[in-house]
């Protein structure tokens, strides 16, 4: 049954039916938000983290939150964001290393969380080659079908530069398959 | 084939990755019972209410308070001014003993003339 967003953000903004409100927005986007910031950072715990700090900044935000958009657009941009500037220290930090195709397939091959074959492995390595905010266009397109306009109201991009952004990324995924497979 | 039509051929849409088991529940759980106090919704705005309406009251006595004054003002500045040209106009149209005496003296009508003037008249 769809949430009645309305009714859901007056509980949220009331203190006495905040947390229960609060409960069924946890467990109505736990899951999509996860697999949207883990297939971003990849790594299992990594992922655990931005999900917690996306609900944390949500409850601690709520009255900030002026209902211009959906309550879905509102949690996927603050994961969004968050998944960003993490990918964007990490970079920083060099954590990530300078073969970056080699140190993810090595991550996916030891991560325990990871059952995909070797084409999914190579797969996973060419969407590492591509921007973060290329590759994100990418997953919520490609693995979330979410539609552009959605898209744009979370990516802060307008419709013709995301479909430029997904076209451009489809090319180079599939050129890396032409190439190496 | 299109390039998005090569890559689903090769690998679909599907999800390689997993989680451990339960993780969901458990996520929910533990992020529900470990929630940080919210910034109080009740007090801290109630308070800000409180004084913004206290704050815009008194900005409206102030302003009406200024408004009667500068009311008053003006009307004073205007009685004044009023005054003033009545005044000056008064002080501009009287004679002195000494002018009235000048004007006389230069006057064609000499006091022979002037008798002459009014018994003639009557």
């Amino acid at each position: 049954m769809a949430l009645n967003e309305e009714l859901l953000l007056r509980q949220l903004r009331e203190p006495k039916t905040a947390q229960s409100a609060f409960a069924v927005l946890v467990k109505e986007y736990t899951e999509p938000l996860y697999w949207h910031l883990r297939r971003m950072v990849l790594d299992h715990d990594d992922a655990n983290d931005l999900l917690q700090n996306t609900f944390i900044k949500a409850w601690t935000n709520i009255d900030g939150f002026q209902g211009n958009s959906k309550i879905s657009t509102w949690l996927y941009r603050i994961a969004t964001n968050e998944a960003l500037t993490f990918l964007n220290r990490q970079n920083a930090n060099d954590i990530v290393s300078l073969d970056n195709e080699e140190g993810t397939a090595v991550n996916l091959e030891a991560d325990e969380y990871f059952d995909g074959d070797e084409l999914q492995q190579r797969f996973q390595e060419a969407l590492q080659t591509l921007p973060p905010k290329q590759r994100m266009v990418f997953n919520m397109k490609y693995f979330d079908e979410m539609k552009y306009e959605d898209m744009s109201e979370v990516l802060g991009t307008s419709v013709g530069a995301l479909k430029a952004s997904y076209h451009v990324a489809v090319q180079k995924i599939a050129a890396f398959f032409q190439d190496d497979i | 084939m299109s390039d998005e039509e090569l890559i689903k051929s090769k690998v679909g849409t599907g999800n390689p990755f997993k989680v451990p088991e339960g993780y969901f529940e458990t996520f929910q759980q533990q992020l529900l019972s470990s929630l940080p106090e919210r910034p109080s919704v009740d007090e801290e705005p109630a308070r800000t209410r409180v004084w913004g309406r206290a704050r815009r009251t008194w900005i409206s006595v102030a302003a009406a308070f200024v408004g009667v004054v500068v009311l008053f003002a003006t009307l004073h500045q205007m009685n004044v001014t009023k005054e003033s040209a009545t005044l000056a106009t008064a002080d501009e149209m009287a004679f002195t003993e000494d002018e009235m005496a000048e004007y006389m003296a230069s006057s064609v009508f000499d006091d022979y003339t002037l008798y002459s003037y009014l018994t003639n008249e009557e």
